[in-house]
């Protein structure tokens, strides 16, 4: 189950921040379920290979932003959702949206045409 | 394991062993082969020493104290090489010093392990003593003891002194050659210095001549250890007593420098800053001094002068400077350190110009003649006559005067018991020291060559006096003619002067004396020196030697005849004569014939020729004597043998032995014609 | 958790260290970066107590490290220059070490057997420098200390046995709260496992800091612009660079900061960029001469 996390050191982007993705990842395509126990810190560092310290940071960036709660002395657990809330997915699709748009406008689509599109939904 | 900490760590106690082990293994293999050789030697077979008494055992192992001496400073060494190897290297540095423990406690444990390796072997050496001696039933168990702490005192002293050296340093060749250096620094640098003083200094006496050497053995162990194998000198117990102090000071001193070590210095040279310029001086004079007295000995002219000389000096300091500073800053480029160098030259220079002019006046002292009681003289041969002269203050030896008077011989040569001792077998004489003022004068009357009458002591005083007047002529001469030729001799006048306050005041004086043409100073010289040989004082003492009635000798031998070959050798070209060896005895009857001849010479010869005794050499004579006149087990009773050399100047003698037929004609006519020559 | 104070000291005329600062918090891993002769090994020998400082101190959890046997036998030190006793093989380090140390865990030296395949009656000297350095490893966790100190670390390792390391490290690190200390000339190396830097410029400590901080605190911005570029004086550019009509960036601030600065201009394209460690120390540096090849940005 570790495993399907991985880190690119050659990657720019800074570690925690690739661990937090990751799991937010799993978490909001339900690869993680809700109340699932994710690796403790330890098994997570000693699995990858990675400072612990950068771990904790990530997971406490994705209990900040409401993925996950840790329990003193259990661990620490996906976060239930009520259904229709999944701000995760919310902020993927947008991103997603925003990249085919500028596509679009590469591709010589006026913004006129494009909030048409929008407009007619 | 508890956590305070502890005087020594037993991981490291024991890491040592497991890692040096070869060390004492090697030392306890060596101990048991001269355990083996005890034994099975000559010394020890109980059909050479029956019984074996426990003495003459003990007699046997203070027999190879040197050696063992010698052993015990080498397994120090090597000891404290490994234990503290760590410190020589950086990377093994770093790992020690990570370790868990405070320097006190590093330093304990390498110390009590290396200890342990260097004791373990003697107290193995021990027991085979003790085992030797229980098989030989000469076992004493208490001087055995004894025997132990001795060099368990040494081994401890020498083992803390290798220590010591490990914390100056952090280079192994360095540390073993500072605690090489250590030992026989004393000595190193007596002669090293002797010769430099020798060289410069007009007029200088050896430190080695007349000088018993007690303390300066003292302060290098190995050699006073090696002492011990005399059997005549008892154990003073408050010099190992002395030792172990010394040992555990360097214990101390050793820890303090490693609590303070710098790690870093490991591969330095030397580990402590402000002790550089000691190592960088002190190899520059050792190098100076002793590089340029053997390039001056060796391979130039020694008379080459002054400049010369200084040359050499100042170039061999300068490579140990050099050597010095490369070693101390680990690279080559070292030639931009000059001023040391250039003071120490300057510093060189002094030295050696005041040596060389004398400006302490070193060869211009001379007592206060009413001071002096007694004064020793020779023109030819360096004698020291230093214990005869203090026979009241120490210890002397004068078995061989002949005819020693009677009153000393009864004194000095009677058993102080009739029984003999029964540890040496051998009787008790009382010890030749400290003789009474009364004895001495005696001693002085009887010897040759102490001068204590007072017209003798003038005419000596006068020619040290008239010596010191023209020391400068008399230095320039011997400077300029170094070599002997035929053109000049070279006379070796020593005063010993004893004073009232019973001290000694030593002057020798190397001269060169024109043999043709010499000049007025020069006969001046010659007639004093001639005049106090041939004084009154000298001539009593001779023929009074000779003065015994004819029962009183035992035998006349008359040796070493120069052969006819030899005079036609020595006639036509200047080469060493062999010896004729065939012994004749003088005949019963001719004995007191021969003695008055002797005692006529001695009355007749001029005061020269007695100056330039014994004259051409044509044979030798041993008159042996005994004294049956003194009671049984006097020590003087029994036969003595006395050597005289006949020379051409012992006319009556020679004359008397041609009427007798104890030499050829020949022979004869030869030391007739050469007794005419002066040389 | 190692608080270094003043720390100064010199080998004869050399000032091999000259008022050095340094924090380590607990269980951190802080990494020493620079370049050869900077002196991070005599730093780190000051650490484990085997230099003697000229001036300063040095403390962990707040306790005097010098002449400390009792701190020592929590400290694991690593260097550089692996010493073992000449002739000993592995048995008789592992068991010199069960003697010297108390905390010494056999039941951890029995985990650690099987991840470190090593001969343990083959005579130490006759082993590779990687196979010193996993001997070294193995031993020093044995201990099970609270601060373990490593002088270039990775030197010699291959990245199988690198991550081998790591991995047992950072174990000890989320489990125990070890506090590590490496140092290395590497950047790219301590990139990966550091959550605090100092950088060390000729007997100096000229910078230290929080990865993190260091990381948010700079980025690349990349710009493309139809005409000429606009006055970007509004953002901190720490450098400039043009090709063609892409703006190359590298601007100090929070990214959330300057995707907002960038965004008032009339930009074509905005792509906010972390940088690398190495290119981050190259501009925190500024002009001085550290030493590191200039990587284009």
């Amino acid at each position: 189950m570790i495993y399907i996390i991985s880190v690119d050191l050659r990657n720019p982007k800074p570690i925690y921040e690739q661990v937090r993705d990751e799991i937010k990842n799993l978490i909001i395509r339900g690869v993680l379920e809700p109340d699932e126990k994710i690796p403790s810190v330890r098994e997570m560092a000693q699995n990858l290979a990675i400072n612990p310290n950068t771990i904790q940071k990530a997971y406490r960036d994705l209990e900040a932003q409401g993925f996950v709660y840790q329990v003193p002395g259990k661990g620490t657990f996906v976060q239930s959702r009520a259904p229709g809330q999944n701000p995760g997915k919310t902020e993927q699709l947008i991103a997603e949206i925003t990249d085919r748009v500028r596509e679009l406008i590469y591709l010589g689509v006026s913004k006129e045409e494009i909030k048409q599109v929008l407009e007619d939904l | 394991m508890a956590s305070a900490a502890p005087i020594f760590s037993q991981a490291l106690f024991r890491k040592n062993l497991q890692r040096f082990w070869p060390v004492f293994a090697s030392y306890i293999v060596i101990v048991l082969l001269i355990g083996f050789n005890l034994t099975y030697n000559r010394r020890l077979a109980p059909e050479v020493f029956t019984p074996l008494t426990p003495q003459l055992f003990m007699d046997s192992v203070y027999s190879i104290s040197g050696g063992l001496a010698l052993i015990v400073a080498l397994f120090s060494i090597v000891s404290a090489t490994a234990v503290f190897s760590y410190l020589f290297n950086t990377s093994a540095a770093g790992m020690m010093n990570a370790l868990p423990y405070t320097r006190r406690t590093m330093y304990f444990s390498n110390y009590l392990s290396g200890l342990f390796m260097i004791i373990l072997p003697l107290l193995v050496f021990f027991l085979t003593l003790t085992g030797i001696g229980i098989i030989h039933n000469c076992l004493d168990f208490t001087a055995l003891l004894g025997w132990l702490f001795i060099f368990a005192s040494l081994s401890l002293l020498l083992f803390s002194l290798a220590v010591f050296m490990a914390m100056l340093t952090g280079n192994i060749f360095a540390h073993i050659a500072f605690f090489g250096i250590a030992n026989i620094i004393i000595f190193g640098l007596m002669m090293v210095i002797d010769a430099f003083l020798s060289q410069y200094l007009y007029g200088f006496t050896s430190l080695f001549a007349h000088s018993n050497l007690y303390i300066e053995a003292l302060l290098t162990p190995i050699v006073y250890t090696a002492g011990l194998s005399s059997t005549y000198t008892p154990v003073n117990w408050w010099v190992w007593i002395a030792y172990l102090l010394a040992g555990m000071v360097f214990i101390g001193a050793a820890l303090q420098m490693y609590k303070e070590r710098k790690m870093e210095k490991a591969g330095d040279i030397i580990t402590i800053s402000g002790l550089e310029p000691i190592f960088k001086y002190g190899v520059t004079i050792c190098t100076s001094l002793t590089l340029g007295e053997i390039i001056l000995n060796g391979f130039i002219n020694p008379s080459s002068g002054l400049l010369v000389s200084w040359l050499v000096f100042i170039l061999a300091g300068m490579l140990g400077y050099y050597v010095a500073e490369a070693l101390l800053r680990k690279s080559f480029k070292v030639l931009d350190s000059y001023k040391g160098f250039v003071v120490y030259a300057l510093i060189m220079s002094l030295v050696i110009l005041s040596a060389w002019y004398d400006w302490y006046g070193y060869a211009t002292r001379i007592p206060d003649v009413n001071q002096v009681e007694a004064v020793a003289f020779s023109s030819n041969y360096a004698y020291y006559h230093e214990n005869t002269l203090q026979a009241d203050r120490g210890p002397v030896y004068f078995d061989s005067i002949p005819n020693l008077p009677e009153s000393l011989a009864l004194t000095y040569g009677t058993p102080i018991s009739p029984e003999k001792d029964p540890r040496s077998n051998e009787y008790l004489y009382p010890a030749m020291a400290n003789l009474t003022p009364e004895e001495t004068r005696l001693l002085w009357s009887a010897s040759p060559g102490i001068f204590s009458q007072a017209d003798s002591k003038d005419q000596i005083a006068a020619l040290h006096q008239y010596m010191i007047d023209n020391i400068g002529v008399l230095r320039e001469k011997y400077r300029t003619t170094m070599f002997i030729d035929d053109n000049n001799r070279q006379y070796n006048i020593t005063f010993q002067y004893r004073l009232k306050n019973g001290n000694i005041k030593n002057c020798r004086y190397p001269v060169h004396l024109a043999t043709n043409a010499p000049e007025a100073w020069e006969t001046q010289m010659l007639d004093q020196m001639a005049s106090i040989a041939g004084c009154d004082e000298e001539r009593q003492k001779m023929i009074a030697a000779l003065d015994m009635s004819a029962n009183h000798v035992y035998r006349i031998v008359l040796d070493s005849v120069v052969s006819k070959e030899v005079i036609l050798e020595n006639e036509s070209a200047a080469k060493t004569p062999r010896r004729y060896n065939e012994a004749i005895e003088i005949h019963r009857p001719d004995r007191e014939g021969l003695l008055t001849a002797l005692k006529w010479d001695y009355r007749d010869m001029t005061d020269e020729q007695i100056l330039n005794y014994p004259g051409k050499f044509i044979a030798s004579m041993e008159i042996s004597v005994e004294r049956p006149q003194l009671p049984v087990h006097n020590k003087y009773r029994d036969v003595r043998g006395y050597w005289y050399d006949i020379g051409a100047y012992y006319t009556h003698t020679l004359k008397f032995l041609r009427d007798k037929g104890y030499i050829d004609e020949d022979i004869y006519q030869y030391a007739l014609r050469n007794a005419e020559d002066k040389r | 958790m190692i608080k270094v104070r003043g720390l100064s000291k010199s080998f004869g005329d050399f000032q091999a260290l000259r008022d050095v600062n340094i924090n380590v918090p607990k269980s951190s891993v802080y990494g020493i970066v620079g370049p050869n002769g900077s002196g991070k090994t005599t730093l780190i020998k000051n650490i484990v107590g085997i230099l003697i400082p000229d001036q300063g101190s040095i403390t962990i959890g707040d306790i005097p490290v010098f002449d400390n046997p009792i701190l020592k036998e929590s400290i694991a030190y690593i260097p550089d220059d692996i010493y073992f006793f000449p002739q000993a093989d592995l048995a008789d380090m592992i068991s010199f070490y069960r003697q010297v140390y108390p905390s010494f865990n056999d039941e951890r030296l029995q985990k650690l057997i099987p991840i470190f395949p090593l001969d343990h009656h083959s005579p130490l000297r006759r082993f590779s420098r990687g196979m010193k350095k996993h001997a070294a490893f193995m031993l020093a966790l044995c201990i099970m200390p609270r601060v373990l100190v490593l002088d270039e670390p990775m030197d010699g390792l291959d990245p199988v046995a690198r991550r081998k390391v790591w991995s047992l490290v950072f174990q000890d690190v989320a489990e125990r709260q070890t506090t590590v200390f490496i140092s290395s000339h590497n950047l790219r190396e301590l990139e990966d496992v550091c959550d605090c830097v100092g950088i060390m410029h000729k007997g100096e400590v000229v910078l230290e800091r929080n990865l993190d901080e260091l990381q948010n605190n700079i980025f690349k911005l990349q710009l493309a612009f139809r005409q000429d570029v606009p006055d970007l004086s509004h953002l901190t550019v720490l450098s400039q660079n043009q090709v063609g009509s892409v703006v190359h960036l590298v601007v100090r601030g929070e990214k959330e900061q300057i995707i907002n600065q960038a965004a008032q201009l009339d930009s074509m394209m905005i792509d906010v960029l972390p940088l690398s460690l190495e290119e981050i120390f190259i501009h925190e540096l500024g002009g001085m001469d550290y030493g590191i090849s200039s990587t284009d940005i």
